[in-house]
């Protein structure tokens, strides 16, 4: 059966701020995305090499 | 899974979970960073909510307050007594990200260990109204098995069900 599309937020509702910009490079943001790399590197390497 | 029980769950989702109050809050261009405003009649907390590629399809989920330098922390308990509605708030993010990315998956994990509690209790709790529109994996050893009501996790990772 073919998969539909389901949704539960209209993003047309959502508020866009054009000013707000990313904290990628937040260097709390930087600290909890090396955490969960260094949680999941199993899991993350598995991943990648189903990948290749 | 016929069209009526994915109305019926999605129904279901939106009654239950979605009904919780939760602050304004805006959106950047791309989906993946988020502002809101935690008030209460003493003050006023800038929040922030940042989803950051940690690799494959999977983003983490990042939380806390804007300090005066306009960067993200999370190291104080700024306890504003409007904690269910700052979570709704962040839960409501997260919704808009996977309407926005619905293939990608999102982690995330407790600053500390009773907010990890608090997140996997709510998790356990709400467990019958996300289960039909949502995967929920917890992390034991950096490994994601299905999520268990009653065990303990390291942190999680979520996903939308194609349904």
């Amino acid at each position: 059966m073919k998969q539909k599309t389901w949704h539960l937020i209209d993003l047309s509702k959502v508020v866009v701020d054009p000013t707000l910009k990313s904290h990628a490079n937040d260097p709390f943001v930087v600290r909890k995305v090396e955490e969960a790399r260094r949680v999941l590197a199993p899991y993350l390497k598995q991943l990648a090499e189903k990948e290749k | 899974m016929e069209r009526s029980t994915v109305k019926a769950n999605l129904y279901s989702f939106n009654t239950h979970t979605v009904k919780e109050k939760f602050y304004p809050f805006r959106a950047s261009e791309d989906y993946l960073f988020y502002y809101f405003e935690s008030r209460s009649e003493e003050r006023t907390i800038h929040k922030a909510v940042q989803f950051e590629k940690i690799g494959a399809d999977i983003y983490n989920l990042a939380f806390g307050d804007l300090d005066e330098n306009r960067e993200i922390n999370d190291f104080c308990v700024s306890n504003n007594q409007d904690m269910n509605k700052v979570l709704a708030t962040v839960v409501r993010t997260a919704l808009t990200f996977f309407e926005a990315y619905p293939d990608r998956r999102v982690y995330f994990t407790g600053s500390s260990k009773a907010r990890l509690r608090l997140y996997s209790a709510i998790l356990a709790r709400e467990f019958e109204n996300w289960k039909p529109v949502f995967e929920v994996l917890g992390i034991q050893n950096g490994n994601p098995v299905p999520f268990e009501q009653g065990v303990n996790y390291e942190s999680f990772i979520i996903n939308r069900k194609s349904i």
